[in-house]
């Protein structure tokens, strides 16, 4: 039987709302682990928290786990439980083998100095020798396709290539662990498009990865599990494809500031479906969003938007620019878009649906990235549209 | 990703490392070793960026002792301050008073200084945190390597022979860089916390200059004197002058027993800092 890599057991951990007994806390906790005497806490001081709670869960080794969370579930404050810069209140998370962050890209770096100078000094912190950093600077170099400003100043570099530096340095540690934290969003499309592939790679070499990230399409391309977490605890935890299923459905279903207009439930118009859901290139597929209102929208404009992994837009369709002009009513709303035939290449995409009342930009409900699927056997070559050409020769 | 079958097992709970003293002691040794290279490349990159935007560059060193005790031998000259007869002439007596009272400043200054300007690095990336403390030495012996020799240009032009002994300056000159961390390094957690240390300590350093025998020697009676005598920093200053100049060791024994109580409490100190250090992090965010 293989050891699980991290094993998080019963983990919470508490903060402090107010900055001046923060900070006397602080004292006193020093003041108790110096006298030898700190253990698992349960309870809660004067204006304490729990940032999170009870957090359990494994991981086999070369497996990914992907957070899930609003802003503010403890996702953060897990990874650095993990990453052991905090200790937890109360717990125990066990880690067997190397570790390493994507977390916070370039920090250390010094503006004065120049690139080399900083990625030398950033090596160095992450734990890499100087010989080995002789060895990997071409290549971290290299990956950052930033060599000609490689001897500038970093203040001169703007944050796309600050990130890039920071990233080709991070990623050339090969830990048994890696956590990382909504950075494969960085720079531009095409360095995006390279970390993500680097860090497939260093899956399929056997590394196992904790990714915190907003982007679901992400979370089921690159994980195996998910965990879900609201307020500092475990909402679901399941396969990735599972939980983000479940999470893009509850942050569908958010709805609009008034609470007039809510979107109850949306879904591929396909009959039973499996997921994840497949969706066969070139075939077309209908879409079904039920808003639920609680009065008339006399001339609502729905758009509805298919993004690629990287957040190209392939389709942005508008409703009345599709010649479509209902009316909502209070009550349910079913509303299908259908596509006869939708040409795009193998991959996984994201959907929007947003609703604007009387004109773009009066947005009553944004529901974006909500859904995921994924096309497989479209029948083309390259490109980001997969669909047949029809050929002919003519000889003179 | 590491071949070993045998993989390191690390693990975090909310118990006190200090429950377990085996294996913190094991920790502090195996991260004292990481750090040294570590903290190499700190240092340079410290030293690079405090002087790349200069146009004195190093001159910075010197300057603060020298204005220091340029202050002195003037206040000296107009009869202000009552040094007694001495065997030293007043300019060499007060520059090298000052620049070794620096170097206790600096190693006093030099931890807090260093976790704050990496505060940032310190909540995010995960690297062995005696790098910190120890690049905090190496640029306060770099500094002190200048001051140096602006010393023994001083030396040099009044034409005063250097004593042998001057070998065992080197001894208190260790317990004056020692001290200053140690107390530095005390105050860490809770200059970390609270500003205020940082305030108090520029304060405390400058009033504490005058309680040593720094600009001046130590008075024969008088509430001064008391003072002096019970300062443990005495007899590393006195040590230091006499074995320079004098060619006498009187305050080797003094010298000798401190360090001894010194080293237990830089353990202290250390493990202070290893086991605040979590806490603190998750403070600092901000």
């Amino acid at each position: 039987m293989t050891e699980p890599i991290v094993s998080v057991s019963n983990v919470s951990k508490k903060y402090c709302r107010n900055l001046k007994r923060s900070l006397w806390y602080g004292v006193k906790d020093i003041v108790s682990d110096m006298a030898g005497r700190s253990k698992d806490s349960h309870t809660l001081r004067p204006q304490e928290f729990w940032a999170l709670q009870d957090i359990a869960f494994e991981l086999e080794p070369g497996q990914s786990l992907g957070l899930v969370g609003r802003n503010g579930a403890g996702k953060t404050t897990l990874l650095k439980l993990i990453n052991g810069l905090i200790k937890p209140t109360a717990g125990k998370i066990s880690i067997r083998g190397s570790l390493g962050a994507l977390i916070a890209l370039g920090t250390g770096f010094n503006p004065v100095l120049t690139g080399r100078e900083n990625v030398k000094i950033a090596g160095s912190v992450l734990g890499m020798s100087p010989r080995q950093m002789d060895e990997k600077l071409d290549e971290i170099v290299d990956f950052s396709e930033i060599r000609e400003f490689i001897d500038t100043p970093v203040k001169s570099y703007s944050s796309g290539m600050l990130v890039r530096l920071g990233f080709s340095v991070a990623i050339q540690l090969q830990p048994d662990l890696l956590l990382v934290d909504e950075v494969l969003a960085v720079g531009d499309l095409g360095f995006a498009v390279k970390c993500m592939k680097k860090i497939t790679e260093y899956r399929n070499n056997g590394g196992s990865m904790i990714l915190v990230s907003h982007a679901m399409h992400n979370i089921r391309f690159h994980c195996d599990k998910a965990l879900w977490m609201e307020r500092g605890r475990i909402v679901d935890y399941g396969s990735s494809h599972a939980i983000c299923d479940a999470y893009e459905l509850s942050t569908a279903r958010a709805g609009s500031h008034d609470g007039e207009m809510l979107i109850a439930d949306a879904d591929f118009a396909v009959g039973e479906v499996d997921y994840p859901i497949k969706v066969a290139g070139n075939q077309g597929f209908g879409f079904e969003i039920e808003f639920l209102a609680k009065r008339v929208v006399k001339n609502p404009i729905i758009v509805f938007a298919i993004f690629d992994i990287k957040g190209q837009h392939m389709i942005w369709n508008y409703s009345n620019m599709d010649e479509f002009f209902p009316s909502l009513v209070p009550g349910s709303n079913k509303v299908k878009v259908s596509f006869p035939s939708l040409p795009l290449a193998n991959g996984v995409y994201s959907i929007t649906v947003v609703l604007h009342e009387n004109q773009v930009g009066n947005h009553l409900v944004v529901c974006k990235n909500s859904f995921s699927f994924e096309v497989t056997g479209a029948d083309a070559g390259f490109g980001l549209l997969a669909t047949k050409g029809t050929w002919s020769i003519a000889h003179e | 990703m590491s071949k070993s079958a045998e993989k390191k097992l690390t693990v975090y709970t909310a118990k006190s490392p200090l429950m377990e003293p085996g294996k913190l002691f094991r920790e502090m040794l195996s991260d004292l070793k990481a750090s040294v290279g570590l903290a190499m490349r700190l240092t340079g990159r410290d030293i690079a960026a405090q002087y790349r935007q200069t146009a004195l560059g190093y001159f910075w060193a010197v300057l603060p002792p020298l204005v220091t005790s340029l202050t002195f031998i003037l206040l000296n000259r107009a009869n202000v301050i009552e040094t007694g007869a001495m065997n030293l002439p007043y300019p060499v007596f007060v520059i090298a008073g000052t620049i070794f009272w620096q170097l206790f400043v600096d190693a006093l200054n030099a931890p807090l200084k260093v976790v704050n300007v990496n505060r940032a690095m310190l909540s995010k990336i995960s690297f062995p945190k005696e790098a910190l403390v120890l690049s905090g030495i190496l640029q306060v012996l770099f500094g002190f390597a200048i001051k140096l020799v602006l010393l023994f240009a001083v030396i040099a032009i009044f034409r005063v022979p250097v004593q042998i002994t001057a070998f065992a300056a080197l001894l208190s000159l260790l317990g004056l860089l020692g001290i200053g961390t140690l107390c530095g390094v005390f105050l860490v957690p809770i200059g970390v916390l609270y500003q205020d240390i940082r305030e108090g300590l520029l304060i405390m350093t400058g009033a504490l200059m005058f309680f040593s025998p720094v600009v001046y020697p130590p008075p024969a009676q008088g509430f001064l004197a008391t003072i002096i005598a019970y300062n443990p920093l005495t007899p590393f200053l006195m040590l230091c002058r006499e074995a320079f100049f004098d060619g006498t060791l009187h305050y080797l024994p003094q010298t000798l027993a401190i360090m001894g109580v010194a080293a237990i409490l830089l353990l202290a100190g250390w493990v202070s800092y290893r086991v605040s250090l979590p806490i603190i992090i998750e403070r600092m965010d901000a």
